[in-house]
């Protein structure tokens, strides 16, 4: 699509409704995310559910560590067998880890994996798998910094 | 109380299980529904249980079916969590067995609240158990000895003879009555005519197999029915009961009293074509019989009216 501008003006013509296509899609999925919202980690509202008790709070971002790293293996294989029944439920449940977790916006991209998991929708779950990848690696640091913090 | 908490996310499941233990709750965790159910089946089984809607494999709605197929168990008080929140979910959910339903991410305070709830509902359900039971012992048992009453135990010497008839084997029936019981009752008062039957009541009870049955028929009489018995053993077998009785005086508001009985024997294998009412007053027959002859001893009933006494008699009759 970026180099659309380079192209002889019959190729233009020829492949116009493959690009309006992909602009729509592309907008729809965009749209979809744009319904993402939230905070992206609200540590003091987990702390706060947690009584403040910081050892615990490790022991449960350890878990997020390995758990989100196999979960997310898990619904791209998934994914890739079209297997979306399965999706759905290891999205959900890193939906619930993560809505404990209180990372919520990691979470609700969760939730919109797991609502085109049943809807059997596979471009978006596709692209909202890639969404809570990301979302997850943008944690990770602020996790492995928790973790150092409180273990020093 | 025990509390099960079935959910598939650890992060979940332990977070769960920390504010159950400070809530005071002893936690069984699980990370799938068909351990929930294994954990359920288990002889002494947690009565709450929080189930987590989508589990691996069987999910919360499959388990809640599960355990409401079994109402011969204890109840057990079941909250569905899960994410689905539309009313539908929430109608499915009931539907399928639950007690409550809370909508994940959830208040702790609310869970504790529906806990409680739970607890209130179950406490109720052991109340009208207790009571329940209550009223079905009064209405088996005698409640003097808490040996089975008369209906009973006729009722169920009728169905051991109808089997021994059936599988060819032999049922013994002893009818038993203490001797000079009347005396007791009016040397040392009812209260120890009391303690005297309690005390013979155990002393038979703890005589016979766990299958044999002992009831109470009626004043000092008393019933006792050896199941599956060989016949050439029914006379030792009452001699056996006539002796433990005999042989060691029961202590009566503090006071030893020799006590001793009477026992007519009749087996269900001389009579065959007799129905229990019959053969027990075959039993009662022999049972004058031994008063007849001395008191503390037994004598057994055979066909064509005979009344056979056994090899060995007892020394020395012992009056109460």
């Amino acid at each position: 699509v970026g180099r659309f501008g380079e192209l002889p003006i019959y190729a233009k013509i020829a492949i116009l409704p493959c690009v309006f296509a992909a602009y729509a899609e592309r907008g729809r999925i965009v749209a979809a995310f744009d319904g993402v919202a939230g905070t992206k980690w609200d540590v003091k509202e987990l702390l706060a559910r947690l009584d403040g008790d910081q050892e615990f709070l490790c022991e449960l971002l350890r878990i997020f560590r390995e758990d989100s790293a196999a979960n997310l293996e898990k619904a791209s294989a998934c994914l890739q067998k079209q297997d979306m029944q399965e999706l759905a439920r290891t999205a959900h449940t890193m939906k619930g880890m993560l809505r404990n977790l209180s990372m919520h916006r990691a979470g609700e991209i969760a939730y919109a994996l797991e609502m085109a998991g049943c809807a059997e929708k596979g471009k978006d779950a596709e692209a909202f798998l890639a969404q809570l990848e990301q979302a997850c690696a943008e944690l990770l640091p602020e996790v492995e910094a928790r973790l150092a913090g409180v273990e020093a | 109380m025990r509390i099960l908490v079935a959910e598939d996310d650890k992060v979940s499941r332990l977070m769960l299980e920390k504010t159950l233990h400070q809530a005071g709750y002893e936690v069984a965790a699980v990370e799938d529904g068909e351990s929930a159910l294994n954990e359920l089946a288990k002889a002494e089984p947690p009565r709450l249980a929080l189930l987590d809607w989508v589990m691996p494999g069987r999910d919360g709605l499959s388990v809640c079916r599960a355990i409401r197929e079994h109402t011969e168990r204890a109840y057990t008080y079941l909250i569905l969590l899960s994410s689905k929140e539309t009313k539908a979910d929430i109608v499915e959910g009931l539907q399928a067995g639950a007690d409550d339903y809370l909508t994940k991410p959830f208040d702790i305070e609310e869970l504790k609240a529906r806990l409680r709830a739970g607890e209130r509902i179950l406490e109720l359900e052991d109340h009208l158990v207790e009571a329940r039971e209550s009223m079905r012992f009064r209405a088996t048992h005698d409640l003097l000895t808490s040996l089975w009453n008369r209906g009973v135990i006729l009722e169920l010497m009728n169905r051991e003879i109808s089997r021994s008839f059936r599988e060819n084997s032999c049922t013994v029936v002893m009818m038993c009555d203490l001797d000079h019981f009347k005396q007791v009752n009016d040397q040392h008062g009812h209260a120890a005519g009391d303690d005297v039957l309690r005390e013979v009541a155990r002393r038979l009870q703890q005589s016979v197999r766990s299958y044999d049955m002992v009831g109470r028929y009626g004043g000092e009489e008393f019933l006792v029915a050896l199941n599956r018995c060989d016949p050439r053993s029914a006379v030792a077998r009452a001699e056996n009961l006539r002796a433990v009785i005999s042989g060691k005086p029961v202590l009566a508001r503090g006071k030893p009293l020799q006590v001793t009985v009477s026992i007519g024997l009749a087996l269900s294998s001389d009579y065959r074509s007799c129905d229990v009412d019959e053969i027990i007053r075959k039993a009662d027959s022999a049972l004058y019989a031994a008063k007849a002859a001395g008191r503390n001893r037994v004598r057994i009933a055979r066909p064509g009216g005979e009344i056979e006494k056994p090899l060995q008699e007892p020394v020395t009759l012992e009056k109460c």
